[in-house]
């Protein structure tokens, strides 16, 4: 199976501003892959740019194996659910799903119905009248009653309380588990996506600063403590990803294949957000494993 | 698509019906009203008998705002329908939900233009014809057709500035992206348009035809008296239900006659006229030409002048009506086709060339492509070649971990020991003031909450506020000690821990009493995160 998202060199310009550069990056199908990092990052643009909402201004972009063209055939295998859970405030429940079925050939009405039905929705409610839940329950019906292969979520949980929070990644992963898709998820809640994701792409000032799967994430991290010691000289393999230092004490955050074996060294794991705060405040790492060339970014 | 458009359009299209409805019954019953009025005065011949009825009440009212509000009407319909049709979809976000359908682009807002578009042609259509049988009596006593105010608002010309307003209001919308915005640009640039096609296009829309008219006083010429001198001047002839565009004084020959000669002509004709001008109101007792001096200068002219009338016969009418709407029609294809071009040009645009930033950054584009093939991507690794195998079991399995949640948290702090952990509440939140009740900070309860980490809610992780002041604290604490006796003492990791491991490291033993009270002296410092029973513990647990 092709990549689900596959970018290279991929720029987005508004203006002189680049919100997206240089970004070459692979999202393996059949995962769920979390797109974490800071507002701004370009974590809309991406995703913008996988479904076809914008054009890139450098490099190209290409979903389940295809360049992005806005072609119908295309954007059937794509579903998106966009940041704020856009819908049409006076159209009702019942609209929205004929809405679906309207301009998807692949409509999957019993889904459809099922869903709004288990959520207990009034068909003839408005939209505009719609709990942020319901709302996002709504626009997710939409995006997976289309039956897409790839589904792609910008933020769908960030404006919804903790409850509404569970029961629509609740929802989400048991579409997931029943139907085989993949799915491109992006918060800039950690937390979130430890839950659901088993694939992580950090993405910071329009760059991809970390990207692998959440196990092997977790399995290689490791904060080490001991006295001080500038300079510290680590084994080959083991690469120092933040460092601090207090008069007697250094404490290093470091990347490492191998256990760490010096006695003088406490080990303890890591969490993913702690994994991911401390990338997102290093400066840009050239060799993030992710990015294949350090591109030329524009003027 | 089609029922999208119209469910969009719904709301708009029956409100408008409902105004159109009222309006023609409006128009018909005064309408029917004022053709009686007329017809029981011979109809058009009142005109020649000097007894046209004048309009009066509801009939003079409607007589002075039909005619504006038909000119009004396509610009209402560029400004209503037109502009908030893609702007509306951009401000409020919903263009990412329509566009990311199975529809293309380039459909949805074909379907959608064309079929608000052919309402709004229909509309407009509709109250031109309204307005201009209303009318109809008048016009045929006016013979004014061609009058601005009133071809504009009569026959067909209507229907091609609503198309023309309708397509502005789209492109408009699509550029501006704001709704407001663009419904002003659109009626500026309606208004412009429309202003200078009638001026300067209009006139030429088909070979204007000439004509000569003799000089008669008071027939479209006349003497103008001013204090230095006394000139010549013409008014457009009156021609019935034709348009005069221009009038020229010509001679014989039929060349045109410039100011300066016309001068000279009016003092070697007119002598007595011409001669008269300079004495000024002062001198003018009497001595002044009299009416029967114009009268016999004019005829005197007439013999060497004639009055050169360019004109739009009546027969020009409908070809002309034809004609500007068929322009303002075309226009407003090019427009909306122009648009649905650039909809649909996805992937074909690269940044405009001439841009070296853009040219330099190919060569590196192709490079990377490359590179990125032979790197694989990102960093997964060996994993990769699992992934597609293994990505409906993994689905399934992070599906429980979410039902998991702060339930997980609970069940795993009570099998560390904890049995008095409570569960979460309905909305998955562990109450604070139940766990702060179990006296937490003792042994097993921290051995239990290092266990369970990772399933806590937020990750189990204190603010960055509340580490910076877990930090300082600790810092000041190992200061302290080092200057109690303790000259090894380290400082705190930087997630804020102390351990036995640290301690053991620096040569400590904290089951010396020398350290117990160096410790018991220094809790002061931690400003209550630590206390003298903490450090017992933390001595004890060793």
């Amino acid at each position: 199976m092709s990549a689900a998202l596959a970018a290279r060199g991929l720029g987005k310009r508004y203006g002189r501003r680049w919100a997206l550069s240089g970004c070459t990056l692979e999202i393996p199908a059949g995962r769920v892959a979390g797109l974490v990092g800071p507002n701004g990052a370009g974590k809309t643009t991406l995703l913008h740019l996988a479904v076809g909402l914008l054009e890139p201004s450098a490099g190209s972009i290409a979903v389940l194996g295809e360049e992005v063209a806005g072609t119908s055939e295309q954007l059937a295998r794509v579903g998106f659910l966009a940041q704020d859970t856009p819908l049409y405030p006076s159209l009702s429940v019942a609209d929205h799903l004929r809405l679906g079925a309207a301009l998807n050939p692949g409509w999957d009405a019993a889904l459809a119905r099922a869903r709004i039905a288990r959520l207990g929705l009034d068909r003839a409610q408005r939209a505009g009248t719609l709990s942020g839940g319901q709302r996002a329950q709504l626009a997710l019906t939409l995006a997976v009653a289309k039956r897409p292969e790839l589904l792609v979520l910008d933020e769908p949980v960030a404006s919804l309380d903790p409850l509404a929070r569970r029961e629509f990644l609740q929802s989400l992963m048991e579409f997931t588990a029943e139907h085989a898709v993949s799915v491109v998820l992006s918060s800039h809640l950690v937390a979130d996506l430890e839950r659901v994701c088993d694939h992580l792409i950090l993405l910071a000032d329009g760059r991809v600063q970390l990207c692998g799967e959440v196990d092997e994430l977790l399995a290689t991290h490791r904060r080490v403590s001991g006295p001080r010691r500038d300079g510290a000289r680590l084994p080959a393999g083991q690469r120092v990803i933040e460092e601090t230092h207090t008069e007697r004490q250094s404490t290093l955050l470091v990347r490492t294949e191998e256990p760490i074996i010096d006695p003088a060294w406490t080990v303890e794991e890591l969490s993913l957000e702690d994994i991911v705060l401390a990338y997102m405040s290093v400066s840009p790492l050239v060799d993030s494993g992710c990015d294949a060339e350090p591109m030329r970014t524009g003027p | 698509m089609t029922w999208v458009a119209w469910r969009q359009f719904r709301t708009q299209a029956l409100v408008t019906l409902g105004l159109l409805a009222a309006f023609a019954v409006l128009v018909l019953v005064t309408g029917l009203h004022q053709r009686d009025l007329y017809d029981s005065l011979g109809g058009a011949k009142c005109q020649a008998r000097n007894d046209c009825p004048s309009l009066y009440g509801l009939d003079g009212v409607l007589a002075d705002l039909l005619g504006p509000a038909l000119i009004v009407l396509p610009a209402l319909l560029g400004m209503f329908w037109g502009a908030p049709l893609v702007a509306r979809e951009l401000e409020s976000g919903t263009h990412r939900l329509a566009w990311t359908q199975s529809v293309t682009r380039r459909r949805w807002l074909t379907i959608r233009v064309a079929l608000v578009g052919v309402a709004a042609l229909a509309v407009a259509g509709a109250a031109s014809w309204l307005v201009s049988w209303w009318f109809a009596p008048l016009d045929a006593v006016n013979m004014n057709r061609f009058d601005p105010s009133v071809f504009d608002a009569r026959g067909v010309v209507a229907i091609g500035y609503a198309g023309f307003a309708f397509a502005l209001g789209v492109v408009a919308g699509a550029l501006l992206r704001r709704t407001l915005p663009a419904m002003a640009a659109t009626l500026l640039g309606f208004i412009a348009a429309r202003i200078a096609f009638t001026v300067w296009v209009r006139p030429h829309l088909l070979a204007s035809r000439h004509t000569l008219f003799p000089l008669t006083l008071g027939k479209a010429v006349g003497f103008r008296e001013s204090p230095s001198h006394v000139s010549l001047f013409t008014v457009f002839p009156p021609l019935p239900n034709g348009w005069a565009i221009s009038a020229a004084f010509v001679d014989r020959a039929h060349h045109p006659l410039s100011v300066a000669q016309l001068r000279d002509l009016l003092a070697r004709a007119c002598p007595t006229i011409a001669a008269s001008a300079p004495q000024g109101p002062g001198a003018g007792n009497g001595a002044g030409p009299t009416e029967g001096d114009f009268q016999s200068c004019m005829q005197a002219l007439s013999h060497r002048l004639q009055l050169l009338v360019t004109y739009q016969p009546p027969s020009h009418y409908w070809p002309m009506q034809a004609l500007e709407t068929g322009i303002f029609l075309l226009a407003a294809l090019v427009l909306i086709g122009a648009l649905i071009w650039r909809f649909g040009r996805r992937g074909a645009r690269r940044p405009a060339s001439g841009e070296p930033g853009e040219r330099t950054a190919k060569p590196y584009a192709v490079a990377a492509a490359v590179l990125s093939l032979l790197a694989a991507g990102c960093g997964g690794g060996g994993s990769r070649g699992v992934a597609s195998v293994a990505s409906t079991t993994t689905a399934a399995a992070t599906a429980t971990t979410v039902k998991g949640g702060a339930l997980a948290y609970a069940d795993c702090m009570r099998s560390h020991g904890v049995a008095q952990f409570p569960d979460p509440n309905g909305s998955g939140q562990i109450s604070k003031e139940r766990v702060v009740a179990l006296h937490p900070g003792g042994p097993q309860f921290e051995a239990a909450q290092r266990a369970c980490r990772r399933l806590q809610p937020n990750g189990g992780q204190p603010s960055p506020a509340q580490l910076a002041q877990r930090l300082g604290a600790l810092l000041a604490f190992a200061r302290c000690m080092r200057t109690h006796g303790l000259p090894s003492f380290p400082d705190p990791t930087s997630s804020g821990q102390v351990t036995h491991e640290m301690l053991a490291a620096a040569g400590i033993d904290v089951r010396q009493p020398a350290v117990l009270h160096a410790a018991d002296a220094c809790v002061g410092v931690t400003h209550g995160l630590l206390t003298k029973a903490i450090v017992a513990r933390f001595a004890a647990g060793h």
